[in-house]
């Protein structure tokens, strides 16, 4: 049935070899668009959470903002409004960006920036959600308020949320594919063109969306292990919490590093 | 109704001043008025009914409730907005809360690790080693490399209160110790307390424990409805309290 990928294409290359290409640009997007909307989403959602009116309300238009607008609006806004709304020079050196760059950029900035404000709110909560006690105890000993987030809430906080940052880390790959409307040849784009030069819309498509599922449950059990990985001891729901085998192996390892566990 | 205080060693070497303390929440006044002097090595004990203010007054004193008049002065530092005091007052003033707040993401010795690390700049094995003689002193250093999630409320309680003194306080405030614990466990918690009584720290209680008041206590200070109603000596005080609201206290809590 993908017998058609490993036919040649005009161009002397194999269907197959588009497809993987459009994985290459999809992975790439997805892989720093993740970091980015990481970093900024921990810096937003800190910023909903702190008493400075000032940087509440900015992080709170952020993610206004950026949540509240369809993503594919937000695609065309950076790659076509964008230019234009800067001064003409810098607008006309954008616009000459050569491709697949002059695609790529845009789709990253659009991606990172709406992931980040999903991935904001989701440390808000994770924040919100511990015991008011903690924080006071940090104080109580003398922490800064930086010290507090950086030792006590943060590391808290982010465990709390894995599973759902599992969901944005699959939803910011699905979105990927919205970047073929600024044409960034990635997977689906790919897939299209595939199914257009051959007609073989079935194997195009199965295909693509075979690569998608594969991705998904690569990063669902990543997203396990790190779970795991990270799970305070004797706190975990369910199986995990065998007071018995909790063992001096696994802390004599553990016991210099791990504060530094969660960055 | 203010009591007429004799020369105590607080007006020698006051380590707490606390002058015309308010403190409101919304139109609610947590504490009006209040006057407290604690000297270098007092031991107080605070009591009174719920809701009078004892721990909104100790929650003052380390500036985690922020007062709205009036003067704290700990250790010769003001309290003011200026966040550089702050901090300095609470590197001196340890704190212990009902609720323990252990840092469950931290084991044991990390716990009491942190602070010193990070806000004295003691380097690692220092502050292993000085966390470990805490942790012997409370008698827990077997639990060293467990999660706070492992111990029993009681072996918590001992674990928070050596991680306050990690920091070297001058100053100890109990935010109402026991409340939160079994009763088999309240006892190993308050002979730690004891101990510490006895080694000469100047401790602040908000406890309902009389015998530990009785045993270590060199004040009772008895608080209600936001202001002190009476304070004395503990012997005087459990025998003949001044006052009609502190009677009425006193025979709700001997039963």
């Amino acid at each position: 049935m993908f017998g058609v990928l490993l036919e040649n294409t005009m161009d002397g290359q194999r269907y197959i070899d588009w497809l993987l290409s459009g994985l290459g640009w999809t992975l790439a997007l997805a892989f720093f668009g993740w970091w980015i909307a990481f970093a900024v989403g921990i810096v937003v959602g800190i910023g909903r959470t702190v008493r400075n009116p000032f940087f509440g309300a900015l992080a709170r238009f952020y993610v206004e903002i950026f949540r509240n607008i369809p993503v594919l609006v937000q695609m065309f806004l950076w790659y076509f409004v964008l230019p234009e709304l800067l001064p003409s020079a810098m607008g006309d050196w954008i616009k000459q960006i050569p491709p697949p760059w002059g695609s790529f950029f845009p789709a990253l900035w659009c991606l990172s920036l709406y992931t980040a404000a999903r991935i904001a709110e989701q440390v808000r909560a994770g924040i919100e959600a511990l015991p008011k006690g903690q924080a006071e105890a940090a104080a109580a000993l003398g922490l800064s308020g930086y010290l507090t987030y950086r030792h006590i809430i943060l590391p808290q906080a982010l465990r709390l949320i894995v599973p759902s940052l599992t969901s944005e880390v699959m939803g910011i790959y699905k979105n990927t594919s919205v970047a073929l409307t600024i044409g960034l040849m990635e997977l689906t784009a790919q897939a299209r063109q595939i199914s257009d030069a051959t007609f073989q819309t079935f194997t195009a498509f199965g295909a693509a969306t075979l690569i998608y599922l594969a991705l998904a449950l690569i990063a669902y059990q990543t997203m396990m292990l790190i779970d795991r990985a990270v799970r305070i001891p004797c706190t975990a729901p369910g199986k995990e919490a065998v007071r018995s085998d909790f063992d001096a192996v696994e802390l004599e390892s553990s016991l210099p590093g791990s504060m530094e566990v969660v960055k | 109704m203010q009591q007429e205080r004799a020369v105590s060693p607080a007006d020698r070497f006051p380590m707490v001043v606390v002058e015309r303390l308010v403190k409101r929440f919304g139109s609610f006044n947590a504490l009006s008025d209040i006057n407290l002097n604690v000297a270098k090595g007092e031991k107080i004990v605070l009591c009174g009914p719920s809701g009078s203010g004892k721990s909104t007054l100790i929650r003052c004193i380390n500036h985690i409730e922020k007062h709205d008049s009036g003067r704290i002065v700990v250790d010769g530092i003001e309290l003011t907005d200026r966040i550089g005091d702050i901090n300095s007052v609470r590197c001196e003033v340890g704190m212990v809360f009902q609720s323990f707040n252990l840092f469950p993401h931290l084991s044991v010795v990390e716990n009491c690790m942190l602070a010193p690390m990070k806000v004295r700049g003691l380097a690692q094995p220092e502050a292993r080693d000085r966390a470990m003689v805490l942790l012997r002193k409370v008698r827990i250093q077997d639990q060293a490399k467990k999660y706070p999630a492992q111990l029993s409320g009681g072996q918590q309680q001992r674990v928070a209160i050596a991680r306050a003194l990690c920091m070297q306080p001058k100053i100890m405030l109990f935010d109402e110790p026991t409340s939160a614990l079994d009763p088999e466990m309240v006892k190993e918690v308050l002979d730690t307390m004891v101990e510490l009584a006895q080694d000469g720290m100047t401790m602040v209680c908000v406890t309902h424990e009389m015998g530990f008041a009785r045993e270590v206590a060199d004040r009772v200070v008895f608080m209600d409805r936001g202001s002190i109603v009476e304070e004395g000596d503990p012997s005087t005080f459990f025998r003949a309290p001044n006052t009609e609201r502190a009677k009425a206290f006193l025979n709700q809590i001997i039963h």
